[in-house]
């Protein structure tokens, strides 16, 4: 967390994180007015945090119409749910928490079956750094390498645990502290930490082909 | 030529290839149909009638909480009414006021003692002197005033752990002498002042 000239806190690094303080009593005010009445305010807060959730549900589950089907579903809850919400947390905060416990009793339910299906990898991102440099080391061609990286990427997200699926999916891809991933699931700083080394430990074996 | 060796010697650690997962977006014509559909949704849920058992369940539940409700309110304002009056009517028997008891206490605690009660106390010149007047047909022109706690320490509900005193005064209207007697039960002592 870094802190700016006027005082605000910002996050940095990461898009995910461009929150300031003051956007929390955004969208606070948001959802009084959805409280009050105004059913149509709520569509700022989908417009705002679409993207964020579908991320996050889809990086859980590797299948894109499952995470559509269970973002909607988390937004429903939140909106059936919202006259109850009192801003003790964060909104961010709050449907982060809705979206995670969603998809967690979604993928028990499913049990060992999977489906996946991928999202198409940004252009701009097959021209990065990270791309040139496994190219170079694979000497293989960049669209096969990215659809072979996307596959055992998301192959061994899927062997990790709900859990530390879920830390690690929230830090590294989501670019959340390790505070605010404790607040949404409920654990302690040590405990999102611990997770994390432990994830990061089991990636590192699965995905060793790729790291130098 | 540089630039691509350093890019080609830059070490990959996890996190940048979990970054990659980023890139991972949906076009606009995925948001598109993603924002149609949640609205469809939500008006569902809007208007979506709740199933027969769960409106039976609410039903029930409803009723349950409603006579709940009446019940204890019912069960609160009887004990505000009739509490009141049942306390007043037990309060006399149970627990007498201060005033009950400080008047049973006065009408018991004053007691008239004989003249002739006195005498196993008196010595004997006194003793004669007190009944050769008594005897002769005078009028008792005396009053007898006694202060006395006989009684008293168990109907207050304590246990008395003194001795019992009874002081007595005469008062003569003939002022020829005045006589004071005080006697104590618990020695077995009395003692007479005759003036």
């Amino acid at each position: 967390m870094l802190m700016d000239n006027s005082g605000s806190v910002t996050k940095s690094i990461f898009p995910a994180q461009e929150k300031t303080v003051s956007e929390r009593d955004l969208d606070w005010a948001v959802v009084q007015k959805v409280q009050a009445g105004n059913v149509g305010a709520f569509d700022q807060l989908v417009q705002k945090y679409r993207e964020h959730i579908f991320s996050v549900v889809y990086n859980m589950t590797s299948n894109r119409e499952d995470a559509s089907d269970l973002a909607q579903e988390t937004f429903i809850k939140a909106f059936q749910a919202i006259a109850r919400f009192k801003g003790k947390s964060s909104f961010f905060t709050w449907i982060y928490r809705i979206a995670i416990n969603t998809t967690m009793t979604f993928l028990k339910k499913r049990n060992r079956r999977r489906f996946i299906s991928y999202e198409k990898i940004d252009e701009e991102v097959s021209n990065s750094e990270i791309f040139e440099s496994l190219t170079a080391k694979n000497r293989s061609e960049k669209g096969a390498l990215i659809s072979e990286l996307q596959e055992k990427l998301n192959d061994a997200l899927q062997k990790l645990s709900l859990k530390h699926r879920t830390v690690v999916i929230l830090h590294e891809i989501e670019g959340m502290e390790h505070a605010e991933i404790a607040e949404i699931t409920k654990v302690s700083v040590g405990t999102v930490r611990s997770r994390l080394h432990y994830a990061k430990q089991q990636l590192q074996s699965y995905l060793q082909d790729y790291i130098s | 030529m540089a630039d691509t060796n350093n890019t080609q010697e830059k070490e990959v650690k996890v996190e940048d290839l979990l970054r990659i997962k980023r890139a991972e977006r949906p076009n606009d014509a995925f948001w598109n149909t993603f924002d149609r559909e949640l609205h469809q949704r939500m008006l569902q849920t809007l208007v979506k009638k709740d199933p027969w058992y769960v409106q039976v369940l609410r039903g029930v539940s409803g009723r349950i909480a409603q006579t709940a409700a009446v019940g204890a309110a019912a069960a609160l304002l009887a004990m505000m009414v009739v509490r009141p009056a049942f306390v007043d009517s037990i309060q006399p028997e149970s627990s007498p006021t201060f005033a009950q008891q400080s008047a049973e206490i006065i009408s018991s605690a004053p007691f008239e003692v004989a003249m002739a009660d006195l005498d196993s106390g008196l010595d004997s010149g006194l003793d004669s002197g007190l009944d050769s007047g008594l005897d002769s047909g005078l009028m008792p022109d005396y009053q007898i005033e006694a202060i006395s706690s006989a009684g008293v320490g168990s109907d207050l509900g304590y246990t008395r752990d003194y001795a019992h005193d009874t002081f007595e005064v005469s008062l003569y209207d003939s002022a020829a002498y005045m006589a004071d007697t005080a006697s104590f039960a618990g020695t077995g002592l009395a003692t007479a002042l005759v003036y």
